[in-house]
């Protein structure tokens, strides 16, 4: 599902860069990828959805190569093939529930809001059970309800990819655990891949292989993987 | 943020659409009144009495002036005389050339014939809810007056056409009537016919009494118009103004020349040019409007862009976020704009309508109450 080789990115202006040899993740995966703050996780996940742009190498995710594909062309493949959970919810307030799980069909034109995809909506969120939720906005949600929410917003294009970053982060012990079941639980139902970064060894636990960044050379240009 | 812009545009915006419909309506009334000869006085006075009849002139003009000018045979003269109310609205007397003058159209009825006609204009038949034949009497100005001029009971023979001008709101008779009415002219009610005779009461055959029957108002009847006859000479009788209308500027300039320095204590005005005295009072107004508009629209903006900015930096997040999902940064861009507009237009818009709405309702009430000034 992903194959990165001889990567290679900085950022302008900053003597921060990764640079990733080879790396893999087979369809319907789990990788977890833990590390000290800052060693450039999150950039990483950034590079697969192909919001930044290498300076070098390849990344092929569902068997195409995002490296060279142009903006538009990295747009499209993001919306339709990766789900994305962001460890701050990342939800937009004056939006209700619904409308925040289909956001990705309200902003997008390639994508066509048809009744079918509002009846997932519904049936997401049930799965979720948040269907008791979908006229409230997000500044009437717990922190659970958030990233339920935000879990439900990362499925409903049917993605090939989930990437997550620090999914349990703003999560207590309690919510966590719900959180997790019900994720896994998803994912489990499909052949979908999943690259979550997270200092969470629980959720490290429960994915197939595990990349610590911090047991690989860090070179004072960031992390050689 | 739509509240500020509409009660930072509205103002400005409902000031000048006001001054500008009042400016119109006075000047095209003003510029639709060529000249007018009136008594010495107050240049400003008598340009508002002739074109709104809302004011009593102190001194007149004799009648015989007006017989002078309009034997003048490129001359177009009409008189003018404004001394009564009839229900509060201003009697203006004239002839029937003013109707031709003012291009008014008779909505029902005809112009007035004889004395005790009258024609109103569309907003006095409206209030009063009078329709042709029904009677009017004139206000009696001084109740308490012994001399004894009685309201006159005035016949509507015609109703005027809505103008949206002073027109509207005038009772319109005869030279004569008027002369009647200001007790110049009267009339004589046959108490001796057999009819009137149980109106009589004689005490003795030197006391006759008349009880209180005996009808406190003159009334002009076909039966007692021929009665009606003026004491004195009509060349001395008053009126208000004259209006003149010239056939060229060659002609007006010289019957102008005539009033320069007279000596019988009359003048020669052109109504536009009296009225500028008025009327810049009200563009300093204007000017002042519009350099309170630019400071505070200049610190509107500003605050407008602040808050603007702020809220972009606080969206932020949220426009990122949508970019990794998926949207592109041209979309999002789009969407903030748009907004920007929504809240602009909505203000501005809401403003504007505010304005025409006022305008529409305040013009005439600004006109009247600057010309009643």
């Amino acid at each position: 599902m992903i194959s990165i080789n001889d990567l290679y990115f900085k950022y302008p202006k900053s003597e921060f860069a990764i640079q990733v040899s080879q790396m893999s993740l087979a369809a319907g995966e789990r990788l977890a990828i833990v590390g000290p703050s800052g060693s450039g996780k999150t950039t990483l996940l950034s590079l697969i959805a192909g919001i930044e742009t290498a300076a070098s190498g390849t990344i092929n995710v569902c068997g195409r190569d995002v490296s060279s594909m142009n903006d538009f062309q990295r747009r499209r493949f993001r919306i339709s093939e990766i789900g994305f959970v962001f460890q701050r919810f990342e939800l937009v307030d004056y939006l209700n529930v619904r409308d925040n799980i289909a956001l990705p069909y309200l902003i997008n034109r390639s994508l066509n809001l048809t009744p079918q995809i509002r009846k997932e909506v519904v049936v997401l969120a049930e799965k979720m059970s948040i269907e008791d939720l979908l006229h409230r906005h997000p500044n009437k949600l717990s922190q659970g309800e958030k990233q339920r929410v935000a879990i439900c917003r990362a499925l409903i294009t049917s993605p090939q990819l989930i990437l997550a970053d620090e999914p349990t982060g703003n999560l207590d012990p309690a919510n966590k655990q719900i959180i997790l079941d019900l994720f896994f639980e998803q994912l489990a139902a499909t052949d979908r891949g999943l690259v979550v970064v997270t200092h969470d060894l629980t959720v490290a636990d429960q994915c197939d292989r595990v990349v610590d960044f911090s047991t690989f050379h860090v070179s004072k240009l960031g992390v050689t993987v | 943020m739509i509240l500020c812009l509409f009660l930072t545009a509205v103002l400005p915006i409902t000031v000048s659409r006001l001054l500008s419909s009042f400016e119109k309506g006075i000047y095209a009334r003003a510029a639709a009144t060529p000249a007018v000869i009136g008594a010495q006085g107050s240049r400003l006075d008598l340009a508002l009495q002739s074109l709104y009849f809302n004011r009593k002139l102190e001194n007149t003009v004799p009648y015989s002036e007006f017989k002078r000018v309009v034997a003048i045979p490129e001359i177009t003269a009409i008189p003018i005389h404004v001394h009564h109310t009839a229900r509060g609205y201003p009697i203006v007397a004239t002839n029937n050339d003013y109707f031709s003058f003012r291009s008014l159209r008779f909505m029902h009825g005809r112009p007035f014939g004889i004395i005790g006609e009258c024609v109103v204009g569309a907003s006095v038949a409206g209030a009063l809810q009078l329709k042709l034949g029904h009677s009017l009497l004139s206000d009696r100005p001084d109740l308490l007056g012994l001399a004894g001029d009685y309201p006159l009971k005035m016949t509507v023979v015609g109703i005027l056409a809505g103008r949206n001008s002073s027109d509207d709101g005038a009772v319109f008779v005869d030279l004569k009537t008027q002369w009647v009415i200001e007790g110049l002219g009267h009339g004589h009610q046959d108490l001796e016919s057999e009819e009137q005779a149980e109106n009589v009461k004689r005490e003795s055959d030197r006391i006759v009494a008349l009880p209180s029957k005996v009808v406190p108002y003159t009334e002009i009847t076909p039966e007692n118009l021929a009665s009606f006859h003026f004491h004195g000479s009509l060349d001395d009788f008053p009126i208000s103004a004259i209006i003149i209308e010239a056939q060229d500027v060659k002609q007006e300039t010289i019957l102008e020349a005539k009033y320069q320095n007279n000596q019988r204590g009359l003048q020669f005005i052109r109504p536009e040019e009296s009225l500028e005295t008025l009327l810049s009072t009200l563009f300093k107004v204007k000017r002042f409007v519009s350099v309170n508009t630019w400071l505070v629209g200049i610190s509107t903006a500003m605050l407008t862009g602040l808050v603007m900015l702020l809220s972009l930096k606080l969206r932020q997040g949220e426009m990122e976020t949508m970019f990794k999902i998926g949207c592109e940064r041209k979309a999002i861009a789009t969407i903030q704009i748009t907004e920007l507009g929504i809240i602009l237009a909505v203000g501005l818009g809401l403003a504007i309508a505010f304005a025409i709405l006022l305008d529409w309702f305040a013009t005439r009430g600004l006109e009247n109450w600057i010309a009643g000034q």
